[in-house]
């Protein structure tokens, strides 16, 4: 190919796309050189296999069935490439069916024709709406499955919940066991101690009817009475140095004390325990004592192990309140604890 | 515009300046023949072979009255000869080129049997495609096979295998499609009724 005209200057050539002066350079150029003419009429039979082909654009389609398809020769020629390239692209079987079938067509004539057109149109639209429904289809599957994965999450979110709600019920169960053995423990604690009050109940029971003497469980008890009789107040000092030491054997817990006061009013008394010289060891409020043959007297419950082997003062006094109280009764008392280890 | 036939004895004075082998005469005449038709075609003229007829009998006439001309000058005076053809013919009335329908059914080709023109055609093609060469038939048929860019791969492949350069490749099919074409034409006449 000369260099001076490229294949796309030929192309525009052939679609007379040139102006008069480049036209008339490659006329002259063909006119002379047979070589040049014959790679001219090559790029023409290719310009027709790629319009056959659909490999042109639009604009270029276009200008070459405007320019080039311009007699019934052309168009010839055209149809002839056409049927030579179909026969080239084409196995040789398909062609045969191809042009039997369409033969066969003919020879059933028209209304077999427009037969078979109904049926291949009849088939595009079976086709169109089966495209149709698929879509359709495929829309209600993505919704379907999207309600599907939400439910699904519910679902979890409920077996999760209930997983919680079963472990917190085993939990529950658990704490209810283990208050439960508590509990038993706790009722059969307090059986044992309700047996063991009743015991001790009925112990107290045939204590108190047995005589104070000859009841083993009295004598156990070791609580001698001490009858003090009555000394007024001013007499205190001088009727002291005669009285015998009040003598608290040894196994005595508990020292009680009959003191008989002078008959009066009160109602309640108050008894206080002073050591000679030293503090209130011990005072007590009691209620108004009974009366005999002697007067009426007070009974009095000492722990043996507030008296020391001392002096001490034992006074009754009667009134509502400390201020107005009036003192009933003085004893000096001398004890004498064998509990304790000098004695 | 139509010239005037020459006579028997201008056309031999012609033939014998194309070649004085009556043979090679002939080869050369076709040529010009189909140059000036194609000159015509890629002009835009819709009956170019009467335009190149008419061309040819103006030439011949001018060297039957005189014209001295030398013989590797002969394409260049043809072309000029055919620009002034092309020129008259502007300013004609423009020639309508009759369809086979607008011709009579005497003119029009008629196929025997239920056979289309297409149908013709295809089996003259079909005839002459298998009546190639196996080099040739094998290279035309995979010329055009595949799309795009594989297409071109394919064809750079084959140009390798046969020696050829692209273009090379591209010249030896046009040929065979010639051939071919040129066949299934002389076969379709022999089915015109």
């Amino acid at each position: 190919m000369a260099q001076e005209f490229d294949d796309k200057l030929l192309v525009r050539y052939l679609l007379r796309d040139l102006s008069q002066e480049e036209r008339e350079r490659i006329e002259e150029r063909y006119f002379e050189d047979e070589q040049f003419f014959e790679e001219l009429s090559i790029i023409e039979d290719r310009l027709i296999d790629e319009y056959l082909q659909g490999e042109m654009t639009g604009r270029e389609r276009e200008r070459f069935e405007r320019q080039f398809l311009i007699n019934q020769k052309r168009v010839e020629e055209v149809e002839t490439s056409r049927a030579l390239l179909g026969l080239l692209v084409q196995p040789p079987w398909y062609r045969r069916w191809r042009q039997a079938f369409q033969r066969w067509l003919r020879g059933r004539g028209l209304i077999m024709e427009v037969a078979f057109a109904g049926i291949l149109l009849a088939l595009a639209l079976c086709g169109l709406w089966l495209l149709f429904e698929r879509a359709q289809l495929r829309q209600q599957l993505e919704q379907a499955r999207t309600l599907s994965q939400r439910k699904e999450q519910e679902l979890q979110q409920q077996l999760d919940a209930q997983q919680k709600q079963l472990q917190q019920r085993d939990a529950d169960r658990l704490a209810a066991g283990q208050l439960k053995e508590e509990l038993q423990l706790t009722q059969a604690q307090l059986k044992h101690d309700e047996d063991e009050a009743r015991r001790l109940q009925e112990r107290l029971s045939s204590a108190q009817k047995t005589p104070l003497a000859s009841s083993p469980e009295r004598a156990a008890l070791k609580v001698p009475t001490y009858v003090l009789p009555l000394y007024s107040v001013n007499t205190l000092g001088s009727n002291n140095r005669s009285q015998p030491p009040l003598l608290i054997k040894r196994g005595v817990a508990l020292v009680r004390l009959k003191v008989y006061v002078q008959e009066n009013n009160y109602q309640e008394y108050s008894a206080s325990l002073q050591r000679v010289g030293g503090p209130v060891v011990w005072h007590q409020s009691i209620a108004k004592g009974r009366t005999d043959a002697l007067g009426e007297w007070v009974l009095l419950d000492l722990p043996a192990s507030l008296f020391k082997s001392k002096d001490y003062i034992l006074k009754i006094s009667a009134g509502a309140s400390e201020a107005n109280q009036e003192t009933l009764a003085l004893r000096q008392i001398t004890v004498k604890n064998q509990n304790l280890s000098q004695d | 515009m139509s010239t005037l036939e020459p006579p028997a004895e201008a056309w031999g004075k012609f033939m014998n300046f194309l070649d004085p082998d009556g043979e090679r005469a002939g080869e050369k005449y076709v040529a010009i023949h189909n140059t000036l038709i194609k000159f015509f075609y890629w002009r835009g003229c819709v009956v170019p072979e009467d335009l190149a007829d008419e061309t040819i009998k103006r030439v011949i006439w001018n060297l039957y009255k005189g014209l001295k001309l030398e013989r590797h000058k002969l394409m260049a005076y043809m072309r000029g000869v055919a620009r002034n053809v092309h020129l008259e013919g502007l300013k004609e009335p423009p020639m309508v080129d009759a369809a086979p329908e607008d011709v009579g059914p005497s003119v029009a080709p008629v196929y025997p049997g239920e056979h289309t023109k297409e149908e013709i055609r295809m089996r003259c093609l079909e005839k002459c495609l298998a009546q190639q060469p196996p080099r040739d038939r094998e290279v035309i048929i995979g010329f055009f096979q595949y799309e795009k860019r594989k297409k071109i791969e394919n064809r750079a492949e084959m140009a390798k295998r046969l020696g050829l350069s692209r273009s090379g490749l591209g010249t030896m099919v046009f040929h065979i499609k010639k051939r071919i074409k040129k066949c299934a034409q002389a076969c379709i006449k022999k089915y015109e009724v």
